[in-house]
């Protein structure tokens, strides 16, 4: 008898995620459903890429620069303890494209677009205005969440190899002239060891996270209920899931892609 | 003509519409009357599809409305236009914006140049001539509404449903949107749903008033036999909003 | 300047794609992506800390590199190898692997064969010639030895024991043969002293025979004598010939003269190269065909053949005396012609000064002069020609600057014609392909392949 409360706690919380989870299903469902209709909308499509992808470009920039140099510093003072400072470079560039250009990028945008697109898309609905996209017959997953999603899709690639460029650029700096490491062998190891599949499998992941987290922030300001403490609530839990998905989709797709794309054995 | 057949609806434990019925005929001016939170938002909401019902039909001009596909009933909705209680209007466009916008989504007119002249003819009507570069936050709620109106009817719909047109909003900008409710009845000859807890407003504007009471339409009668009904929640409404 | 949504994002997605497209190439400079190679594959006992990827040496220079390792029958490496095309083995070639550098990185050296017809090709299995220094297999060859030397000291033991054994039977019969010889030497002591005699006799008269002929054999050698001395005083055609100075100058002169030709044929450098520009103010292309020839290093002749579809006009003056009624009047029509599309060559001589070029010839079919300077990638030209200036036409100057974005591949931009009275400055922007020796070669290898950017 006395478990009765607590199954009935850990029934109402299972019963509540798996609706959660059937409920952003569905939405996914209609964002696939809703791009192929038209008007394909092409102008709000380039809106948001501009502002995911052309408006991101600085704070990547800056990320990924010190990113890179820091990566840089750190492991150029391990390998120098087994004179291997040449490696600084192949290690920030196989890092850089393989893990941590995909995942930061995708961070990055979290933070600035999709947080954003949650508090957008959140005021919207808890205004009405949502709702008002409906009765004028526009539906506000074709208007609203289609091109978002898409955009983040297609830009975050973009913005994952600017990514790589630069970091490359800050290791380079750090290297060369804090580290005094020979650029020869820096570089050419760097390409040696850098793989082709290493930057495209890097690019795929990165475009998958983008449909993800575009897609958790939209669903999320969709469910933002009650004035502005639902659309900040709404917001936190977009940047939250989105996060956390990045790190666990992260896991799946590395093993998915390291069995798939990239060469065996290394 | 819309017909609401045995409509009902819970949210939750609530069970909020318990079986309303009630027909709305064409070219005519309803007021469905009610206190707050008795429900009839939620009914105006199922009108125009944005609300599945757990049981009943809402049936408009002969089609089930919630029979039609998703996409079917978005196309169906080109129809019907909506006034929001705070207006809705897209915070993110100009008021000329937002009136162009159901055109530049729906009409067949490309032309900008013609785009720009319907807007100007839609602000004239709602009496808010040369608006249309003004911000939705920069223009008070009585204005918003008469934006959001000029928005609503901006494609020419058959039904045009209100949600508290009148709430929040002084006297005299009450008049003025009332005034607004039988011009466009007339100009446009539509069939208008007023959704309002405001007696004096709905006895102005109404060919038919209904009342909501928990959950069901206890009354429904032109607004001369509606003053006079016998339905003792009727009476203590009008008593309390002091017409009778 | 506002720049529409449509054109921030195409901005941004070019340059993206440029430094992805840039990285790619570079990458994958060494593995097999980019195409080109064909695959052969040998089996290893142990192909232990050996990758994907690693490479593939031949006398210390790398030919190809590692695709896959993979297991056969449950017992043995199979090792799969993308060898470049260029690379031509004989059948009976071999394959070693092995370890260098800090981190023991395990690669594969090849070891060209000498003998067979033909040459491996794609699928082939190369033979493994590693030898593998593995201790288990030490001390089993170890264990194996000693057990033959046991055989052979226990089979000793049983011949040498007892009287009948069959080493003390030989040493027997070995005494009685040696008795049996003393016996027949002591009984043929005369016929050995007979011999010895006659040996004596012989030498002898050989003596003799050596003696009577010493005088011919002095003769032969002083007239060997006399020849050659003649020779080093000059006499007789030989001598003459070898002993003058100025034979031997000239002979030495003509050798010089043909190693340096010999030489500046080693050293003559040939470039060939298209590009073209694209002018935003006349909105048309001009397109460059350019040979380059560099017979020394510091020197150079250039020739472009060039397409300019607006070059300044040709004035053509035609004076004609009109007599009409007595009157004679002098009517000059000057002529100004434009000739769009016209072929237009230069042909220049250079000779560079550290990373500055001068240069001066026939520029675009006009006389001009003109300066280079090229550090690195990046190059700068400035030059400038058709200094005519009867029709009131200032000379045509030309600024070009260009980044190599690989070995081939350049992107340039620049001005043309700033000072014509006629129309504005000419900014132009292009790309173009440039190919020396070396790239020749191996274009003309890889054309029929698939792949310009492989080893």
């Amino acid at each position: 008898m006395i478990l009765l409360p607590i199954t009935e706690f850990f029934g109402r919380r299972i019963l509540l995620i798996m609706g959660t989870l059937g409920s952003f299903l569905h939405f996914l469902r209609d964002i696939f459903s809703w791009t192929t209709r038209r008007p394909l909308r092409l102008r709000l499509l380039f809106k948001q890429m501009e502002f995911v992808g052309v408006k991101s470009i600085w704070i990547i920039g800056l990320t990924s620069f010190f990113t890179g140099a820091v990566f840089a510093l750190q492991s150029g003072y391990v390998f120098t303890l087994f004179n291997m400072e040449s490696m600084v470079g192949a290690t920030v560039g196989m890092s850089l494209t393989r893990e941590l250009a995909p995942v930061f990028t995708a961070l990055m945008v979290t933070a600035r677009a999709c947080s954003s697109m949650a508090a957008q898309i959140g005021s919207m609905r808890v205004t009405e205005q949502v709702d008002a996209l409906e009765t004028m017959a526009v539906n506000p997953v074709h208007y609203l969440v289609v091109p978002r999603v898409w955009a983040t899709t297609l830009m975050l690639p973009f913005l994952t190899m600017l990514f790589n460029f630069i970091g490359c650029v800050g290791a380079y700096f750090v290297g060369i002239f804090l580290l005094s490491i020979h650029k020869g062998p820096f570089m050419s190891l760097l390409y040696y060891y850098v793989d082709a599949d290493d930057i495209f499998g890097g690019l795929l992941k990165s475009s998958i996270f983008g449909f993800v987290i575009a897609a958790i922030s939209c669903f999320q300001g969709f469910k933002a209920r009650e004035g502005a403490a639902g659309v900040g609530k709404a917001t936190t839990q977009a940047v939250v899931a989105s996060a956390v998905s990045i790190l666990v989709l992260d896991y799946f797709l590395t093993t998915w892609i390291l069995e798939f794309i990239s060469t065996p054995g290394r | 003509m819309i017909e609401i057949i045995n409509l009902h609806k819970s949210f939750g434990s609530q069970h909020v519409l318990r079986g309303v019925n009630l027909n709305i005929p064409d070219g005519k001016v309803t007021v469905i009357l009610g206190p707050s939170g008795c429900g009839k938002t939620v009914l105006m909401r199922h009108i125009i599809g944005l609300v599945k019902p757990d049981s009943g039909r809402i049936v408009v001009d002969g089609v089930d409305i919630n029979r039609l596909s998703k996409h079917e009933l978005n196309d169906f909705r080109k129809r019907f236009g909506m006034l929001f209680q705070h207006a809705a209007l897209f915070d993110s466009m100009t008021v000329g914006e937002n009136v162009a916008f159901p055109l530049i989504e729906h009409s067949h007119e490309k032309d900008p140049k013609k785009i720009a002249a319907t807007v100007a003819e839609m602000l004239q009507l709602v009496e808010l001539p040369n608006a249309e570069h003004k911000h939705p936050d920069e223009i008070s709620g009585g204005m918003r509404k008469r934006v959001g109106l000029a928005r609503a009817i901006a494609l020419k719909p058959q039904i045009l449903l209100y949600d508290e047109p009148t709430t929040g909003l002084d006297p005299i900008m009450t008049l003025t949107i009332d005034n607004l409710i039988q011009s466009m009845q007339h100009a446009l000859g539509v069939t208008s749903v007023v959704i309002s807890h405001d007696i004096a407003s709905a006895f102005r504007v109404a060919d038919q008033i209904a009342m909501l009471h928990e959950g069901k339409i206890v009354e429904c009668a032109p607004p001369e036999a509606f003053r006079k009904s016998k339905h003792a929640v009727v009476q203590s409404f009008l008593n309390v909003g002091g017409m009778s | 300047m506002k720049y529409s949504t449509e054109a921030k994002v195409g901005f941004f997605a070019f340059l993206i794609i440029v430094i992805l497209f840039w990285a790619t190439v570079r990458v994958s400079d060494r593995s097999a992506v980019s195409g080109g190679g064909y695959d052969v594959s040998f089996n290893v006992d142990s192909a232990s800390g050996l990758k994907t990827k690693a490479p593939v040496e031949l006398a210390g220079v790398a030919v190809g590199v590692v695709k896959g390792v993979e297991l056969v029958d449950s017992t043995r490496a199979k090792v799969f190898l993308r060898i470049n095309d260029h690379v031509q083995l004989r059948p009976d070639t071999q394959v070693k692997l092995r370890t260098r550098g800090y981190l023991g990185e395990t690669f594969v050296e090849i070891i060209p064969g000498t003998q067979g017809e033909g040459l491996i090709k794609e699928g082939d299995t190369l033979s493994d010639a590693t030898r593998s220094g593995d201790i288990n297999q030490l001390v089993g060859k170890f264990t194996e030895i000693a057990d033959d030397i046991k055989v052979v000291t226990a089979n000793l033991r049983t011949m040498s024991s007892g009287e009948d054994a069959p080493i003390n039977r030989i040493i027997m019969n070995l005494d009685r043969f040696t008795e049996e010889i003393k016996n027949v030497t002591v009984r043929n002591t005369d016929n050995i002293d007979r011999i010895a005699e006659n040996v004596a006799d012989l030498s002898d008269q050989l003596k003799h025979i050596v003696a009577d002929n010493r005088q011919n054999v002095d003769e032969s050698m002083d007239q060997i004598n006399s020849i050659t001395k003649k020779i080093d005083h000059g006499q007789g055609t030989i001598g003459k010939l070898l002993n003058d100075d100025e034979t031997v100058n000239k002979l030495n002169d003509s050798l010089d003269g043909l190693s340096d030709t010999l030489g500046g044929y080693k050293s003559l450098e040939t470039e060939i190269g298209f590009h073209t520009e694209y002018l935003t103010n006349s909105k048309d292309f001009k397109n460059y065909v350019s040979l380059g020839v560099r017979p020394v290093p510091d020197k150079a002749i250039l020739i472009d053949l060039s397409t300019d579809p607006d070059p300044n006009p040709t004035h053509t003056v035609r004076t004609t005396d009109i007599t009409a009624g007595g009157a004679t009047t002098t009517v000059t029509a000057d002529t100004a012609t434009t000739n769009r599309d016209a072929f237009r060559f230069s042909v220049q001589l250079a000779k560079d000064f550290y990373d500055f070029t001068i240069r001066g010839g026939l520029i675009e079919s006009k006389g001009g002069v003109g300066v280079d300077y090229k550090k690195g990638p990046i190059g700068v030209k400035f030059s400038a020609f058709d200094f005519s200036s009867r029709y009131g036409q200032k000379p045509h100057l030309k600024v070009l600057g260009d980044i190599n974005m690989t070995r081939n591949l350049f992107v340039l931009g620049g001005a043309d014609d700033m000072l014509n009275p006629n129309q504005k400055t000419d900014y132009f922007f292009g790309a173009g392909f440039r190919f020396v020796d070396d790239d020749l070669k191996k274009l003309a290898r890889f054309s029929n392949t698939a792949s310009v950017f492989g080893k």
